[in-house]
């Protein structure tokens, strides 16, 4: 926003401006920003999992 | 171009009542973030049955979600909810300063977590197990044994996630606050000297970011952590022939 370029915040707080429903625009973006990032935690996850050393444990705790 | 040094000069009270609000913002989010921040990684470390696995969703909630989205919720959702707990339904504003400490400690104690996490992993099974050979409770075991290292394996992460908060205050202006930036923009745009303004606070966060790195570097040769020094100490402790 700081240099004109639109990205999801700034696009809420414009449609904010023009609209007024305030709490719609800014949900959407919670929104958008929430599924991007879990399709992220996704990719991450299946990395950590193609990584992982058999047999070591995760967790590095002394198991009871 | 001239620059011109004296409305920099002449606006510096005002900037420094903005620099204040920052470093009060960073320092109560940073002790509370950590505080808190320790606490979970080391509830998930436990694996404590359910309060792990809500603790691992609210982690990602809140790293999933920018903070500018969070401070918004948080100014307009927190009064409306708790207006719903009293009898007469009204909503009760909480005042942007104290939503602006709550929201920053509660955001930074995710990411806080996450970095002590990491940590709890990386630290030697060893120590776990000698910790409870000698017959620790848990708590003293994280406590005197566990934790300080972790503090000292991530202290550089910390550091550079605090300088990150720092940086970050300036995002208070969603809740129409001043901090630094905020006073330093809003002054530029008054006497029309961005410029001058924008560089003065380029050198401000400069100094007091590499400040805190070096404090911490102090922090940590007192602790007994020797940086290697010259390229043979270091290919030394490459090949295992120093000591740690």
């Amino acid at each position: 926003m700081t240099i004109g370029l639109l990205e999801i915040t700034a696009r809420a707080e414009q449609i904010n401006e023009f609209t007024f429903r305030t709490f719609d625009a800014f949900a959407s973006a919670t929104v958008l920003y929430l599924l991007i990032a879990l399709v992220l935690h996704q990719v991450a996850f299946q990395v950590e999992r193609m990584l992982r050393i058999p047999g070591v444990s995760q967790n590095n705790t002394v198991k009871k | 171009m001239s620059f011109d040094f004296a409305a920099v000069i002449n606006a510096t009270p005002y900037l420094l009542q903005g620099l204040l609000f920052s470093v009060e913002l960073t320092l109560v989010a940073m002790t509370g973030g950590m505080l808190l921040g320790t606490f979970m990684a080391i509830v998930r470390h436990m694996a404590v049955p359910v309060a792990a696995d809500a603790i691992r969703a609210y982690v990602t909630l809140m790293r999933s979600i920018p903070l500018i989205l969070v401070l918004f919720w948080f100014f307009f959702l927190v009064p409306l909810l708790l207006g719903h707990l009293t009898p007469a339904g009204r909503s009760i504003p909480l005042g942007p300063k104290f939503t602006a400490f709550i929201t920053f400690t509660l955001f930074e104690s995710a990411y806080y977590a996450e970095i002590v996490r990491a940590g709890l992993k990386a630290i030697d099974k060893g120590q776990y197990e000698g910790a409870k050979a000698l017959g620790l409770s848990s708590s003293t075991m994280y406590w005197n044994v566990v934790v300080p290292q972790v503090l000292r394996v991530t202290a550089p992460i910390i550091v550079s996630q605090t300088i990150i908060l720092f940086q970050d205050t300036a995002l208070v202006y969603v809740l129409s606050l001043t901090d630094f930036f905020g006073a330093a923009a809003k002054i530029a745009q008054r006497d029309s000297k961005l410029v001058e303004f924008y560089s003065t606070v380029a050198v401000v966060y400069l100094l007091i970011c590499s400040m805190g790195s070096e404090l911490s570097e102090r922090f940590r040769k007192k602790q007994g952590y020797r940086p290697p020094r010259g390229g043979l100490e270091r290919a030394k402790r490459m090949f295992g022939l120093a000591r740690p």
